[in-house]
């Protein structure tokens, strides 16, 4: 675990925006655009990250702090699921930033004639699968030794799920210069970042329940048998709801 | 019909609302939001635009009052069915079929008078 976590901190160290870029969101969808809309897409990323502007000292100091925790985890100071929580929370927290950096940096602004819905980046099964994941880990609270870790836990999940709501009923920030393609662009980040939030806030849990299974006494036997399967299961569909998002197709209207 | 966006200058002497409603209306002439199409609401296309919902919601308020909006209750608000330019249009062919109708009766000897008269008593009558 604690290497996994090390090596996540050196790949921020190493490529500081590889976590709160947003080219990321657009790899698979580039290689079905044509040259020209491939164009488009490159002024059109280059304004909103020149916009966005996450400083890449950021990503270096999360990149830090996750070797930092790494470190911590393996002389065995903290238990092991709270370094987790806490690089999910930061990486979460880093996407959020770039949506209050944008508000503020852009004077002129463009909206889309267009009523939205927060659905459309967050579906509704996502939010009650994060609200099951939640209770599950809330269940685990009972029992004393596992306690503290798992209402560290739940705080993460129920933060990272509050961030993925804002995240997913964010402003359109469209500049203005190419509105219909910074609007399926805007679009695309908002879903990937929302759903990426999601899949984060089902990750800990994930890791804690895994772990804190194996010492549980025998009156906890159904929870053993059930909540790794339930919370494999939510972190698996969280998954696939990111990745069919970005495998879809950009619609420029 | 292509999807229709705002720009809201804050450098422009004009005031903000004023900017939306003139790019509304704009729209809705040219045809880019069709009657019944469905707008943001008021809090969205205010935090689109980074200005105050008081803003947004004091533009609808006169795009309403002129007719191009309908509030639809909770569905929101929307563009109007019957548009002012359509009404304007109307007037239009009503005043043109009356003065065609007036200039057949003059040809025919009646006096304005008579003509004003006669259909006046006609519309009592109805």
């Amino acid at each position: 675990m604690a290497i996994g976590i090390a090596a996540l901190g050196a790949g921020s160290l190493t490529w500081p925006d590889c976590f709160t870029g947003i080219a990321g969101y657009f790899r698979l969808a580039a290689r079905q655009m044509t040259a020209a809309e491939k164009q488009r897409l490159d002024v059109v990323l280059s304004a909103r990250e020149r916009a966005e502007g996450v400083p890449k000292y950021y990503g270096r100091c999360l990149g830090l702090l996750t070797i930092a925790l790494a470190g911590l985890e393996f002389v065995a100071a903290i238990p092991p699921v709270l370094p987790c929580a806490l690089v999910c929370l930061c990486f979460a927290m880093l996407s959020l930033l770039s949506y209050l950096r944008f508000r503020r940096a852009a004077q002129r602004r463009t909206a889309p004639l267009v009523p939205r819905t927060p659905f459309a980046a967050l579906p509704p099964v996502l939010i009650v699968t994060m609200i099951g994941v939640l209770a599950v880990t809330l269940v685990l609270a009972t029992h004393p030794p596992e306690r503290l870790s798992a209402l560290a836990v739940a705080a993460a999940t129920t933060i990272l799920g509050i961030i993925a709501w804002r995240i997913a009923v964010a402003p359109a920030l469209l500049l203005g210069d190419d509105p219909a393609f910074e609007c399926a662009v805007d679009e695309r980040i908002r879903i990937g970042r929302a759903r990426s939030t999601a899949v984060l806030a089902c990750a800990a849990p994930a890791v804690l329940v895994s772990f804190a299974v194996l010492t549980l006494p025998a009156s906890y036997r159904l929870y053993q048998e059930i909540a790794p399967i339930v919370l494999a299961a939510a972190f698996v569909v969280t998954m696939l709801f990111d990745a069919v998002a970005l495998r879809q197709r950009m619609r420029v209207a | 019909v292509r999807s229709p966006y705002l720009v809201v200058d804050a450098g422009l002497e004009l005031p903000p609302y004023q900017q939306v409603v003139e790019q509304i209306r704009a729209a809705i002439e040219r045809g880019d939001l069709a009657p019944g199409s469905p707008l943001p609401t008021v809090r969205q296309l205010a935090g689109d635009l980074g200005i105050a919902p008081n803003t947004v919601a004091r533009a609808y308020g006169e795009l309403q009052a002129e007719g191009w909006l309908v509030g639809d209750g909770r569905r929101g608000t929307r563009v109007a069915g019957q548009l002012p330019v359509n009404r304007r249009a109307r007037l239009r062919s009503l005043r043109e079929a009356a003065e065609k109708f007036v200039v057949s009766l003059r040809h025919r000897g009646f006096t304005p008078d008579e003509i004003v008269s006669e259909l006046r008593r006609a519309g009592e009558q109805r």
